[in-house]
């Protein structure tokens, strides 16, 4: 640009002196929009990370709310079934029933090597039907003659439980094979405990759900209690300096007593799937929003230069606006308080320790990656005798791992969980750059829901 | 920190550098806007446009000049561009007929607070403003100012001398100038 260096006159000069002089600040919208802008990859992180919590909340609300119409079929199918008198004519659907219910015991491969033999030596199916049904077990239902049970029950005028196939090719011996092998998945029915008084339909319908009763979902909420451990430099030489103060309990080897940390109540909400692994073990994937805060102790100080020794590109930084001091005189020192925002991605194990199908002891463990989306704490300066806000003094990424024992009590289709959970930070929430570590840890009692996706 | 930490820290995308910036920065920039913009929501709006441009050209500012000047030039080029959108401003710059109209020199008083001025400049009709920011206070050419505004050289030359012939009128009714003395005294030709 070709600046024009020299003013006509007088009036141009001034004019440019007194409009340079003035000075507008902007609102912080202004800023926040700008930083918006530039930093688009850590607003998509967000964005993304909500739309998942988002879908796993809708998820397990619409779970809740409008039960899944399969599973509402099968609560009709199980009534009209308790209403009827049971029907002679279906004992072989019947004792299909009950080793299909049975199968929640037996692993899936003999599930379904019964269920391949009683569908080929069922005279009531061709070899077309049964193809269809092996190919795809919930047509199961669809090929069960029942109106030619019924015809033959009546023609022949046989009492119950005597079944005569209207089909000219099965012979008697053939007839007493399939009565033998009723009695004995029959006696192994009532061995397993295992209701027999269930629906054709439902069996077909209960087989395709054991092959997805393997998710389920959860939701929780963690009222917590953090605290943190700092460690780093020894600064014995400095315990006469700070001997006065009055918040400051003199611990000359450990930077804890020279801090004062009260707990503060936050929390943590999430949501995880759960996929069962065997029977008493699953594998679990989720997010995890956590609120953690706890007070510091400090003195209002004027403005003091707050040494906070971050190598960072542009070396020491300090915010005299934001910094308090860590030591005084003063009697009454405030109380501050950090918090920090934190998303985590927690994957881990799960397995039931005791219990039934009622009540059962919990236990689990995770790992979780971790980013801090926002802060709003103090940073102890190195030398233990200021605080000072510097938002670029913290890891962004971190590491948490997670356990939790609970007790897990089903209401319906539902499961209340009730129990400790406890979380700790495994990273500084410092960069490596600042000589002093602080770990969180939060402890609290977790309440949550879980139910299996069907 | 410095002004080379925070070009570095700008360079690496650190947002505690770039928050440095626009906290040194942005007071007079919005300043710079609020005199070209109708009104203060307008100003803020070519403040964050500007301020996005600054941050994503960073790596094109060659040290060479002062900072300060690049980031305003990069400012009023957003403000140009934000009022070239704006129709009733292109219909206002090129109304105005080129006429030589010579006009005094009168000196403001020292005690004149800065935001009296500006906010005289701000009653100009939008066309002849922009012209006075962009010749008298910004130090851009006609020529420089016909091309940025897609006007004529002689347009540029004739808004602003009305632009500033309408100013000192302001400056006087309101007492920021001395009253009108006779009409010989030192009459200057604006270039």
């Amino acid at each position: 640009m070709k600046e024009r260096f020299l003013y006509d006159g007088e009036l141009e000069k001034q004019l440019k002196e007194k409009a340079d002089q003035f000075k507008m600040y902007p609102s912080d919208k202004v800023w926040n929009e700008v930083y918006g802008s530039l930093h688009t990859r850590r607003r998509r992180f967000v964005a993304g990370m909500s739309i998942l919590i988002g879908s796993i909340l809708i998820l397990a609300g619409s779970q809740l709310i409008f039960p899944s119409k399969s599973v509402q079929g099968k609560t009709i199918a199980a009534r009209v079934n308790t209403a009827k008198p049971p029907v002679a004519g279906v004992d072989i659907p019947s004792f299909a029933a009950d080793d299909l219910v049975n199968t929640a015991s037996v692993n899936a491969t003999d599930q379904k090597t019964q269920f391949d033999k009683l569908v080929l030596n069922s005279p009531y199916i061709t070899s077309a039907t049964a193809s269809e049904t092996l190919n795809d077990p919930s047509r199961f239902a669809e090929n069960l003659p029942d109106k030619n049970i019924s015809t033959a029950r009546e023609r022949s005028g046989q009492p119950d439980n005597i079944v005569i196939p209207d089909q000219p090719g099965t012979s008697a011996t053939e007839t007493t094979q399939i009565h033998d092998g009723v009695s004995s998945i029959q006696n192994n029915a009532e061995s397993n405990s295992v209701s027999a008084e269930l629906s054709p339909e439902k069996s077909a319908a209960q087989l395709t759900h054991l092959r997805n009763d393997r998710y389920s979902w959860e939701i929780y909420v963690t009222p917590t209690l953090n605290t943190r451990y700092l460690t780093g430099l020894n600064y014995q030489t400095m315990a006469q300096s700070l001997q006065s103060s009055p918040i400051m309990l003199v611990n000359v080897s450990n930077v804890n007593g020279f801090v004062d940390n009260t707990p503060v109540l936050g929390y943590n909400v999430g949501g995880n799937i759960l996929y069962k692994l065997t029977k008493n073990i699953s594998l679990k994937a989720g997010l995890e929003f956590s609120f953690n805060r706890y007070y510091i102790k400090a003195y209002n100080s004027n403005a003091s230069q707050t040494s906070v020794a971050l190598n960072s590109y542009f070396g020491y930084i300090s915010d005299p606006t934001n910094s308090i001091s860590a030591t005084g005189t003063d009697k009454n020192p405030q109380q501050y308080q950090n918090r920090y925002y934190q998303l985590s991605l927690p994957l881990g194990v799960e397995m039931k320790a005791a219990g039934n199908g009622k009540v059962q002891l919990r236990l689990g463990a995770s790992l979780q990656p971790s980013y801090l989306l926002n802060t709003d704490a103090y940073v102890l300066s190195d030398d233990y005798k200021g605080y000072s806000k510097d938002a670029q003094a913290f890891r962004r990424w971190n590491l948490n791992v997670g356990a939790e024992a609970y007790i897990s009590y089903a209401v319906g289709n539902i499961r209340w969980e009730l129990g400790p959970q406890v979380r700790y930070q495994i990273f500084s929430t410092y960069k490596d750059s600042y000589p002093l570590k602080e770990n969180m840890l939060n402890y609290g009692i977790r309440i949550g829901i879980s139910k299996t996706i069907r | 920190m410095t002004e080379e930490a925070i070009l570095q820290g700008c360079l690496k995308n650190h947002a505690a550098a770039q928050k440095e910036l626009y906290n040194r920065y942005s007071p007079k920039m919005l300043a710079v806007c609020y005199r070209f913009a109708h009104n203060r929501e307008d100003a803020e709006d070519m403040l964050q446009e500007g301020f996005i441009k600054v941050f994503l050209q960073i790596h094109t500012f060659q040290n060479k000049g002062a900072f300060e000047g690049w980031i305003r030039r990069i400012v009023v080029h957003t403000c140009i561009n934000h009022l070239k959108k704006n129709k009733r401003f292109n219909e206002s710059v090129d109304i105005i007929q080129a006429s030589a109209i010579q006009v005094r020199e009168e000196n403001i008083p020292s005690i004149v607070q800065a935001k009296q001025i500006v906010d005289c400049i701000r009653l100009l009709p939008i066309g002849y403003r922009t012209v006075l920011n962009l010749y008298a206070i910004e130090g851009y050419a006609h020529k420089e100012i016909a091309d940025m505004l897609d006007i004529e050289e002689s347009t540029s030359r004739s808004q602003y001398t009305r632009a500033r012939q309408m100013l000192e009128e302001i400056l006087i009714k309101r007492n920021l100038i001395p009253a009108a003395r006779e009409k010989t005294d030192r009459l200057t030709a604006i270039h």
